[in-house]
């Protein structure tokens, strides 16, 4: 297998740069995905939300009880006295929900009763979900111990709610948010990013190579060989695969290393997997590039450019929701705006079923079309060029 | 027979690059294609190797009909490209050592053929050394390295000394010798006349993609009417006296420019002393005298009317 030795002979040459790109792709995204989930976690402690407590019942023990719990979750706003003021607040997102407790709540409620809280909110809100859960929480757990201990004390219910605080994390379950937020976050981060890198090693690396064995005398001399040019070019695709599978599999590992929450679950494996699809990808682009550029000055003009340009289009930087309507709508036409989109959307799952996996799929495919178009313009175009060079 | 091209047409679009070609090597011959640039030299070797696609015509190599997929006739050709075509990424070593392992399997053998033509262009003190570090004699030569490290039996080569200083070329044109007396058969093309006359047992002069004369340098030669080239420097010659150096006997043409005069005879015994008799008979002072047999180049100018080189 002349071809394939001498394929990566000529990577060898490529590969200080290519392993200076991935240091310095490691190093940064660590970085910035620490940075990143640093400010993430603060601002999900801090972003409280804001609501306004129309308290019916006046002040018990009880009552403050929970309001205090609430506080945890929530931030009470000061609104004036009245309905109007309290629809207004809501109507400008200065308050996102509205809990009335009614009178006799208390008494009702520690006999048994189901006494309903009454609570207003904008529909399209989701946020109060947690608030909603962390109600809910705390007055199930109080329900609990009144059916358990029927000879309780208001002192000893307070004390055993407040002993057993209703955990961040359960309320997360409940909420149908994610198990262990920075585990799948880091994940979904640093494949964002790779998805950049590997556009700047594969151009770098693969189309570098593949313009040497390109040029025009070179292949007539190898058409006069006695190799055929089928054998000739199984040598080079299963060269470039393999390339483009140990480079995966390094950056896998050394993802999966370099987590500090690491765990393996179903997502992490989907997110190999369509990062598997989205490096065959690029490296048809790649071939691409190789088979149709000329000058290995252009190749590294081309690495920079393209590999920047479809990060930010496709926000591998910038989360996708940041980017504008227009943006959005060119990036659909980019096989990268698929991939990060599969990688976000897997982020965003926590339980796996069909139903939640199934855009995961979809997205996955849609690269595959693309690996399929790129395929039909690396035929096209290499049919010209045996023709350009016979 | 070695190579036999008959009736070879190629047409790029409306140009006709190949008119009818035909011509055959024999076995041990080093065979010269003469032409001047864009007669068709190249054209003509790239379809020879079926590298090409050709309008008509046939091509035998070996005695077969060559074709894309004749890997066993390829086998046994070598060739060196009119460009250098070789792998930057790759020393001098590792190029020889590539383009040998597309021919032979024997890793060992690879190893012993690649130094092998590594001492046979001379190259020995560069192995370690990266194509763009090489000055442009010794790029043609790991260029031919890797055409003949295969040790094929057929050598053909384009152009191999363009843009190439005297001593590369010199050591470029012994090498070509050396193996067509270990035994390979030579195809050379070049628009340089000298150097086909130097070394080429046969020769096809071609123009505008049709040979228009064939044979050994001195059957070349025989075809024409010139048999003589006299120059003599003189400073005082009439217009009158021109025209009776004209006249003389066995002369073909006289041009006098810039002090010197130029004349072309038959083939004959006493053209120069006839001439010489005229002028010392005349007192017509002269200087320098030259007499040179009829060249290549006389050979396509009577036969074109241009000259070889522009
Ligand atoms: N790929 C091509 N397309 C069109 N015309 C070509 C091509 N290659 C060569 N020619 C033309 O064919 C003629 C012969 O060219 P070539 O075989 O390169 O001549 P030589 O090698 O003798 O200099 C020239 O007129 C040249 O311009
Ligand atoms: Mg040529």
């Amino acid at each position: 297998m002349p071809v394939f030795r001498t394929y990566f002979k000529i990577m060898k040459k490529q590969l200080v740069g290519l392993i200076l790109y991935g240091i310095m792709f490691i190093a940064i995204t660590l970085l910035i995905t620490f940075f990143i989930i640093r400010d993430n976690s603060k601002e999900f402690t801090v972003s409280r939300v804001p609501i306004l407590l129309i308290n019916n019942e006046g002040d018990n023990e009880f009552i403050e009880a929970f309001t205090s719990y609430l506080e945890g979750y929530v931030e009470f706003i000061d609104v004036d006295d009245s309905d109007e003021a309290g629809r207004d607040a809501l109507f400008y997102n200065e308050v996102k929900y509205i809990l009335t407790i009614p009178k006799g709540f208390t008494d009702g409620f520690l006999s048994g009763e189901e006494i309903m809280l009454i609570k207003e909110v904008n529909p399209d809100m989701t946020s109060v979900q947690s608030v909603d859960s962390a109600i809910d929480n705390y007055l199930n757990m109080a329900r609990a111990y009144i059916s358990y201990n029927p000879g309780f004390t208001l002192e000893e219910l307070i004390d055993f709610l407040s002993m057993n605080p209703v955990s961040e994390t359960e309320v997360i379950i409940e909420t149908g948010k994610k198990v262990s937020l920075d585990a799948v976050e880091f994940d979904t981060y640093y494949f964002n990013y790779l998805g950049y890198i590997m556009v700047v090693c594969f151009v770098l690396g693969v189309s570098t190579v593949m313009m040497s064995f390109n040029g025009l005398e070179i292949r007539r001399k190898q058409f006069a060989a006695p190799v055929s040019s089928k054998n000739f070019n199984l040598q080079l695709i299963l060269a470039n695969l393999l390339f483009v599978l140990v480079y995966l599999l390094i950056f896998i590992i050394v993802g999966y290393l370099t987590n500090p929450f690491r765990r393996l679950h179903l997502g992490l494996v989907l997110t190999w997997i369509n990062a598997l699809v989205y490096a065959v990808v690029v490296l048809c682009i790649s071939y691409l590039i190789g088979i149709t550029v000329k000058g290995k000055n252009a190749i590294q003009a081309i690495s920079t450019g393209l590999s920047l340009g479809l990060a930010f289009l496709s926000g591998m930087f910038v989360p996708q929701q940041f980017l504008g309507t227009a943006v959005l709508r060119v990036a659909s036409f980019l096989p990268s705006y698929w991939y990060v989109r599969a990688n976000n959307t897997i982020g965003e799952i926590s339980n796996y079923s069909i139903n939640n996996l199934t855009p995961v799929f979809q997205y996955m495919a849609i690269q595959i079309g693309f690996i399929a178009v790129f395929l039909a313009i690396i035929l096209v175009v290499a049919k010209r060029k045996r023709q350009e060079a016979t | 027979m070695i190579v036999k091209v008959d009736g070879l047409v190629k047409r790029y679009g409306r140009l006709v690059a190949l008119d009818y070609l035909n011509f055959e090597v024999k076995e041990g011959e080093i065979f010269g294609l003469l032409g001047p640039n864009g007669s068709g030299k190249t054209t003509a070797i790239n379809c020879i190797l079926s590298l090409l696609k050709y309008d008509k015509g046939t091509i035998e190599i070996f005695g077969k009909k060559m074709g894309p997929d004749k890997y066993d006739i390829k086998r046994d050709i070598g060739i060196i490209m009119q460009n250098v075509a070789v792998f930057d990424e790759l020393t001098v070593y590792e190029n020889i050592y590539y383009f040998c392992s597309l021919y032979i399997n024997d890793k060992e053998k690879i190893k012993e053929y690649t130094e092998e033509a590594i001492s046979f262009v001379s190259l020995e003190e560069y192995k370690k050394f990266y194509p763009k570090k090489l000055s442009g004699g010794l790029l043609r030569r790991l260029n031919i390295a890797c055409g003949i490290v295969h040790k094929p039996k057929l050598i053909i080569l384009d152009e191999p000394t363009v843009a190439v200083d005297p001593q590369s070329r010199n050591k470029i044109l012994e090498g070509i010798k050396l193996l067509n007396e270990q035994g390979a058969t030579v195809i050379y093309t070049s628009h340089y006349m000298e150097e086909v006359e130097q070394i080429c047992d046969k020769i096809a002069i071609i123009d505008k993609g049709k040979v228009v004369a064939q044979g050994t340098k001195d059957e070349l030669k025989a075809m024409i009417s010139i048999g003589e080239k006299i120059t003599i420097e003189t400073y005082q010659i009439t217009e009158e006296q021109i025209m009776i150096i004209r006249e003389l006997p066995n002369v073909i043409s006289v041009i006098y420019d810039n002090n010197q005069l130029e004349i072309k005879s038959g083939r004959g015994k006493n053209n120069l002393l006839q001439v010489l008799h005229y002028m010392e008979n005349n007192k017509i002072a002269f200087g320098k005298v030259f007499t040179q047999l009829p060249t290549l180049n006389d050979v396509f100018l009577e036969i074109t009317g241009k000259e070889l080189r522009d």
